[in-house]
């Protein structure tokens, strides 16, 4: 048996290492539309010490792996992660990370980002829009079908944002809800942000489902300005750009320029390696 | 066949071999148990939620998850104490407690594979119907650990086996609720 155990952590070690050498950070020559910047974003992502896969100081490597120039770690009805990632974050010139939440309440989920304190979930939506926007931060509906969007007339005049672009929208019937809410909301505030976000866990990946954001310059201010200004297109992979027409436009000649990266076989080998290996080494046990 | 796999097929007859085997229980094979699942259950969350293995990232994900299997062995560390007649060490009842890991192990690692190598997603009432097989299998092993190692009489060996599976799903609950919302998507469940 302890042939089969050698076997067993080699697969994971042969693994680890080539997934290791084969690791690149994507290099994206920067994308200028109309003098504005383009950047991609996901404002909609959940780190550990909550119910994400990965530590919230690692989230930052995870997102510049991921072609990404913003994330804000939104755990539920908590800003710890978000702060978390952020301190680790500071110092470096990598992807922005900006402290969120999923306010997580009865009949609807709201994510605040740029906040610094968690919001009382047990309120109207309208209240938990106000006490996002009294800490200067931007409300976005997050994933709003049936069940999620009970926001009320005024709310919805309030939202900054709108998730338009979610792994949700992939099924036909929700994708429907999500485009009635956004042209809802569209009725109420023409510039509302369409937003896109993965709703990352810990499948993934981050990214899946992604913002773009025309900014006017690379920073926590020029981000939350593009998403206040609805300056922003939202897209799944693969599938098509959505938010306002006109944006639209200018984003469809670099659409595939802004692609996340592909996953090179060699990886999924690994990945494939690794996995056969862990379960081998599951029923074999750690010794004899 | 590896004893782990032994002991999910045929608990009774394992745990009995197991214990006739001389005593080699000491703290550090104990925690060795807990190094082993926390590499299981940090490797594999990690392949899953990054897509990417660099060592790094892999140790970090192993040292997060950990809390998983340190809160099991301080609930194995309550049900062990609580049975006066057992024979053998507390490191060696607890390393045979760990041995049971295999059936929710596979569950994870099934889980995982399907959700990172196939397109297809899975459902999650599927996800939470399934969750059953793993806690019926760990049950009757658990059974046959009361029984066999901890040599208590099948009414006491219920009452631990509940009193272990209590604290389980409190645990996992307690988590879930602190973690994920689920508080207010109870109260709008239940119309509250």
């Amino acid at each position: 048996m302890n042939g089969a155990r050698i076997l067993a952590v080699c697969g994971i070690a042969g693994g680890v290492a080539v997934s290791a050498l084969t690791d690149t950070k994507p290099v994206r020559e920067p994308i200028t539309v109309e003098g504005y910047q383009v950047l991609s974003g996901d404002f909609h992502v959940h780190a550990f010490v909550g119910d994400g896969g990965i530590a919230p100081w690692s989230m930052q490597d995870q997102a510049a792996h991921l072609g990404l120039d913003v994330i804000a770690i939104t755990n539920h009805n908590q800003t710890l992660a978000g702060r978390l990632g952020r301190s680790s974050a500071e110092s470096s010139t990598g992807p922005i990370v900006l402290v969120g939440e999923e306010i997580t309440g009865r009949n609807f989920h709201l994510i605040g980002v740029g906040i610094e304190r968690a919001v009382n979930w047990d309120q109207p939506a309208r209240g938990a829009i106000a006490d996002v926007h009294a800490q200067g931060g931007l409300a976005i509906a997050a994933h709003p079908m049936h069940g999620f969007d009970g926001y009320d007339p005024e709310g919805l005049a309030e939202l900054d944002g709108v998730e338009v672009a979610h792994r949700d929208t992939l099924a036909p019937e929700a994708s429907k809800q999500f485009d009635e809410f956004y042209q809802r909301a569209v009725a109420r505030n023409p510039e509302i942000a369409a937003i896109g976000s993965s709703d990352f866990h810990t499948s993934g990946p981050m990214g899946f489902c992604r913002t773009y954001l025309f900014v006017r310059e690379r920073s926590k201010a020029g981000v939350m300005d593009a998403i206040r200004d609805g300056r922003t297109v939202g897209r799944c992979e693969g599938g098509r750009l959505r938010g306002r027409p006109e944006l639209v436009r200018l984003l469809e000649p670099h659409s595939e320029a802004l692609a996340p990266p592909d996953e090179t076989l060699i990886q999924t080998l690994a990945l494939l390696l690794v996995w056969v290996s862990l379960v081998a080494l599951a029923i074999v046990g750690p010794r004899s | 066949m590896p004893p782990d796999l032994r002991l999910a097929l045929s608990p009774t007859k394992t745990y009995c071999e197991l214990i006739a085997e001389p005593e080699r229980g000491t703290w550090l094979r104990a925690l060795e148990r807990i190094a082993f699942v926390a590499i299981l259950i940090g490797t594999a969350v990690t392949l899953s939620s990054a897509r990417r293995l660099p060592p790094g990232l892999v140790l970090m994900g192993i040292v997060c998850w950990s809390f998983v299997p340190i809160t099991q062995w301080l609930i194995g560390l309550v049900v062990i104490g609580r049975a006066p007649g057992r024979r053998l060490s507390v490191p060696r009842c607890l390393e045979l407690l760990f041995a049971a890991h295999l059936p929710w192990s596979l569950w994870m690692l099934v889980t995982i594979g399907i959700d990172t190598f196939t397109p297809v997603p899975i459902p999650l009432v599927i996800q939470v119907l399934s969750l059953l097989v793993p806690a019926v299998w760990t049950t009757i092993i658990l059974s046959a650990f009361c029984r066999i190692v901890l040599g208590c009489t099948p009414a006491r060996a219920h009452l631990l086996i509940v009193a272990h599976q209590a604290m389980t799903w409190t645990a996992f609950f307690g988590y879930v609720v602190l973690v994920s919302g689920l508080w207010p998507r109870v109260l709008a469940f239940i119309g509250a």
